[in-house]
């Protein structure tokens, strides 16, 4: 079941940008401190790198895994989040960590010659998969391909009529500065929607869900990529990823408004919007 | 659950499917590229937006999340009426829409409503209606030639089968509904009917109060009569 929760943000004032720029110092004089990758603690200027070996090494795998982990669900997941875009033709598009383009490949659909798709990830290798398969499907002419990060995108401002993030924010180290960065490069007008693995609502689920992540999931990576490490981390990763409630937070923290969420197949997933006005 | 995310994924598969079956499809397909259609069917909950590129189209919906009121009110939204149109209409008419001229007339009984640019509507017609898919063709490269050949002969052969019986049992169905239509029972009919039970019950109800009060009378004065005769005896 679906169930979308909406409350309305602070207006945007002029003081936030000062307060970001003093979160921003204060994150980049705390690089020496700690941070999670799955379970274990990291400094946090490993984790960028300890990620990027994690998706090096799934990129090959990814599509086939994502079908065989969500039973083909993470399709369904990707269309209602296009469904929820009110993406129209002519529109700009960035689908932050996209990986292997599933959604940039809708979007480029979409918008049409007149739009515009920029497909960025961080990992060079999910990219490469991500532009071979999107070559392939002979989606080319409005489609580019940007190897970024998304803490600090290299874009301009207000530049994109939707940004999109399908599983890749838990991955992120400094989540409030992808935000942030993400708020910048939108139009006013233009929203966010991230599409994140989240809290299941239910004991229960929670317990099968558990079970399935932790002892299924690594055996089956172990099976089909040969890497049951990766896999773990996926599991991990998620766990300490923020529960629906409190990235919503995050959200609003940095200037979204009108911000909501959607929890899919019983919070397993959760579809967080925002729009920047 | 889910059943917009379905239906729109299934549709976006059969069209392609079926556009890849006609190697002229490219042809009709080049006025629609970029172009955006939405359809509103009234029967069905969710809307089908309809996105046409060089490959065939991608088919999505629209989840009402409050947010199309926020887009409206942005100018870019205004600006893209030449590459959309916006369609709201049953199912059963859409047979009508075949005829070009009946269009007025629904529009007019509200059946149909339009918006955005209409020429995107009626290339959209147009490539459904162009279609011309060689099903034996397709067939043969599966089966063979003989066997491609007489399954459509068999096909055909049923089709206008259907087709001539559907005629001949409509026509029976018309000659009923003209003909039993003065014997059959109408509303106003049942409707008079009801009245003149429930009249009946009032007149019997009334009947039974007014007995019962007769009923008490009578035993008021029998047991004074018996009263006075008692009086008189002793």
């Amino acid at each position: 079941m679906q169930s979308t929760k909406q409350t309305s943000a602070p207006k945007h004032d002029d003081e936030h940008g000062e307060n970001l720029l003093d979160h921003l110092d204060s994150t980049q004089e705390d690089a020496a401190e700690q941070t999670h990758f799955g379970f274990k603690q990291v400094a946090k200027d490993q984790k960028e790198s300890m990620v990027a070996d994690v998706f090096h090494s799934v990129a090959a795998k990814y599509d086939v895994m994502n079908d065989l982990m969500s039973l083909g669900i993470h399709r369904i997941w990707k269309r209602y989040t296009i469904d929820c875009s009110g993406i129209r033709p002519g529109q700009k598009v960035l689908d932050l960590a996209g990986g292997t383009g599933d959604l940039a490949a809708k979007f480029s659909r979409i918008v049409g010659e007149t739009g515009q798709v920029t497909l960025a990830d961080i990992n060079h290798s999910m990219l490469m998969v991500g532009k071979e398969k999107l070559t392939n499907m002979g989606i080319m002419s409005n489609l580019n391909y940007v190897q970024a990060n998304a803490e600090a995108l290299p874009f301009p401002d207000n530049h994109f009529d939707l940004v999109t993030m399908a599983f890749g924010l838990r991955n992120v180290t400094e989540k409030l500065n992808a935000l942030a960065s993400i708020y910048r490069v939108l139009k006013p007008g233009g929203r966010l929607l991230v599409l994140e693995f989240s809290k299941p609502s239910s004991e229960m689920l929670s317990k099968i869900y558990d079970t399935y992540s932790f002892h299924l999931l690594p055996k089956m990576g172990k099976l089909v990529a040969n890497d049951s490490e990766s896999y773990q981390y996926l599991a991990e990763s998620i766990r300490m990823h923020p529960d629906q409630e409190t990235l919503e937070g995050m959200m609003k923290e940095v200037g979204f408004e009108q911000t909501s969420y959607t929890n899919l197949t019983g919070g397993i997933v959760a579809l967080h919007r925002g729009f920047k006005f | 659950m889910y059943q917009a995310q379905v239906v729109t994924s299934a549709i976006e598969f059969a069209m392609n499917k079926i556009l890849s079956l006609d190697e002229d499809s490219g042809v009709l397909l080049q006025p629609l590229i970029g172009k955006q259609c939405e359809i509103k069917l009234h029967e069905l909950a969710f809307p089908l937006v309809f996105n046409f590129h060089s490959k065939g189209v991608a088919v999505s919906s629209i989840v009402n999340d409050g947010s199309e009121q926020i887009i409206a009110q942005t100018p870019q939204a205004k600006s893209q009426n030449k590459n959309q149109c916006a369609i709201r209409l049953s199912v059963f008419i859409i047979n009508e829409l075949k005829d070009t001229s009946n269009i007025t007339r629904l529009i007019r009984e509200h059946k149909l409503d339009f918006d955005g640019n209409l020429q995107i509507a009626q290339n959209m017609s147009a490539l459904f209606n162009g279609l011309n898919i060689d099903i034996e063709e397709i067939l043969s490269k599966h089966v063979g030639d003989i066997a491609a050949h007489n399954a459509v002969q068999s096909a055909d052969s049923l089709g206008q089968f259907i087709k001539r019986n559907h005629k001949t049992a409509m026509q029976a169905l018309s000659r009923v509904i003209l003909d039993d239509k003065p014997i059959g029972v109408r509303p106003i009919m049942v409707e008079n009917y009801i009245q003149e039970v429930s009249e009946v019950r009032d007149a019997a109800a009334r009947l039974e109060a007014r007995l019962a009060i007769l009923e008490k009378q009578a035993k008021v004065t029998a047991s004074a009569t018996a009263g006075k005769s008692t009086g008189q005896d002793s």
